[in-house]
């Protein structure tokens, strides 16, 4: 017998120890789900800031606030738009901005000392529409469409750029695990139709998953599952919409919505449950029987059982249909939290009520869907949001 | 994502399994024996993945991967030693020179072929490393699963030879 067995049988449970922190540990070097970042206002500007909320404690911390001025009078000031998302590291947040005919990118750190870093990216004719879905970020890299027939990745640590073109119009998207790069290609021409594609974050080569032709409406959605594997979205069917599941090139569920006589629109962002089984998007309905229109949050189960609709603040008014566009959910990694934040939509449908002004959490565990509200306080003078 | 496919795990996770994986080839090949010297530069590799894995120095996709292979070596010289002890006589088991450079150019050759291969590789590439980290990730479990049986097994000699001398 050695006569390093004590030794041997120390170091043994050293490694033992080692592979099972590791193991326990890899869930905490991406984001736990314990905060979300929204937009809100800064108490003393008024101008729009990126909050982060602690689940854990209730309170919430303003990271970053922009203030765009037109000129030295501060009545003039317009409200800036400004998308917060956290980097897979969980230890920073990425902030997009569009200013004038650039995007800024502004990196942000996140419980470490790390200096902000800003990138600016000129020449975008229209840099708003680039925000209006969360942008792909695999690693360090944030990828967006520019000028829609090419894709951008920019490095956030070394501001390095690269670009490619393609031949039709094409839109970056992520997978909802944010680890694949998807990209929707609309082909025109002698068999036109939707192509869905993986991009190599290194090469931004395509390579085609699968194609479909379905219809798809205007004022809907488009969501990713988690692998990527599976697209769900809004198809105009007749005279009514459906909801559309494709994957593995055809059409796996087709489910109606059904209208009573009112308009429903729903926001531009959509997620899939992580079991594949449900998609959970932001609606506004507008009866018109009705002088008022109403937000929330729908889910639409994929086995068939009808839509649940949880209405989360009422307009006393109609204010515009777009406005739902700047009611964006997000579905926390372990699917139980829907967060949605109403504060651009305020700004665009001023007759929504200032204590309607909040974060929203609904919690998909409890069976009433309990809603937590994060009250996100207006400036005494509410600025308005116009889009050109 | 080589030649378009994601593989089953981040890049530190595929450099550990593969690494894992590789090093457990050598060991079994060229029957290293563990000097003082060796384990401690594999204990180094152990404690290398705490500043890293908890993010508290900046690291981008190459230096991951390298941590998750140095990581996967150090498990596995560790791992290795209870098992190699009962089922080998390591005592006539030189490390020779040759050996000892045998098993570092191992090492080296999985550092570069592991992000070689993720970054430039093409769909064989993919299959290739998500093979050897599915290799790498059944040997940890049985080199977890033998070290744990090795102690519940010891555990009962000692009770049998501690419950003898009291009835004695």
């Amino acid at each position: 017998m050695t006569t390093h067995t004590r030794r041997n049988s120390l170091l043994a449970a050293i490694g033992l120890a080692a592979l099972l922190i590791y193991i326990l540990a890899c869930t905490s070097f991406s984001p736990d789900d314990s905060k979300v970042a929204y937009p809100a206002f800064d108490a003393k500007s008024g101008a729009v800031c990126v909050s982060v909320y602690d689940r854990k404690n209730g309170t919430s911390d303003e990271i970053f606030a922009v203030a765009s001025i037109k000129d030295a009078q501060p009545s003039n000031r317009e409200p800036c738009l400004l998308r917060p998302q956290w980097l897979p590291d969980g230890r920073h947040i990425l902030v997009t901005f569009p200013e004038e005919k650039s995007l800024t990118l502004a990196m942000l750190s996140y419980g470490v000392r790390e200096p902000v870093r800003l990138f600016s990216l000129p020449e975008l004719n229209d840099a708003a529409p680039l925000l209006m879905m969360p942008l792909p970020i695999i690693s360090s890299r944030v990828f967006f469409s520019v000028e829609e027939k090419s894709v951008a990745r920019v490095d956030l640590v070394t501001g390095e750029i690269q670009t490619r073109e393609f031949t039709n119009t094409v839109n970056v998207y992520s997978s909802a695990d944010g680890r694949a790069l998807l990209v929707i290609e609309e082909v025109k021409g002698d068999e036109p139709g939707t192509v869905l594609s993986r991009m190599n974050p290194e090469t931004l080569a395509l390579q085609p998953v699968m194609r479909w032709t379905n219809q798809v409406a205007d004022g809907g959605f488009l969501a990713f599952n988690r692998d990527g594997s599976k697209v769900a979205f809004i198809e105009e069917r007749g005279e009514g919409l459906s909801v559309t599941v494709v994957g593995g090139g055809k059409v796996e569920v087709s489910r109606p919505i059904e209208l009573r006589d009112e308009k429903l629109a729903f926001s531009p962002v959509a997620a899939f449950s992580p079991k594949d089984d449900c998609v959970y998007a932001a609606f506004r309905r507008a009866p018109e029987a009705e002088t008022n229109a109403s937000y929330g949050i729908v889910e639409f189960p994929l086995s068939g059982a009808p839509p649940r609709w949880t209405t989360l603040l009422t307009a006393s008014g109609k204010g515009k249909g777009e406005a739902v566009m700047f009611f964006q959910p997000t579905l926390s990694h372990d699917g139980r939290t829907l967060a949605v934040a109403s504060t651009y939509l305020l700004l665009q449908d001023q007759t929504i009520k200032p204590e309607d002004c909040a974060l929203f959490l609904v919690d998909l565990s409890t069976p009433h869907r309990r809603v937590t509200k994060v009250k996100i306080q207006l400036p005494s003078e509410r600025p308005s949001l116009t889009l050109n | 994502m080589p030649g378009g496919l994601l593989l089953p795990c981040c890049h530190r996770c595929t450099g550990l399994y593969v690494g894992a994986g590789v090093a457990a080839l050598w060991h079994v090949t060229l029957k290293v024996r563990p000097t003082v010297r060796f384990l401690q530069i594999h204990g180094l590799f152990l404690l290398m993945m705490v500043p890293f894995g908890f993010h508290w120095l900046p690291q981008g996709e190459l230096l991951r991967a390298w941590t998750g292979v140095l990581f996967g070596f150090g498990l596995v010289a560790f791992l290795w030693l209870t098992p190699s002890a009962r089922t080998s006589e390591s005592e006539d088991s030189k490390l020779r020179l040759s050996t000892a450079r045998f098993y570092w150019l191992g090492l080296a050759l999985t550092l570069l072929a592991v992000p070689a291969l993720g970054i430039s590789g093409g769909r064989s590439s993919a299959h290739t490393l998500s093979g050897l980290a599915a290799l790498g990730a059944l040997v940890l479990a049985a080199l977890a699963l033998a070290n744990a049986g090795l102690a519940v097994a010891s555990f009962a000699r000692w009770f049998r030879r501690r419950k003898a001398r009291l009835c004695a």
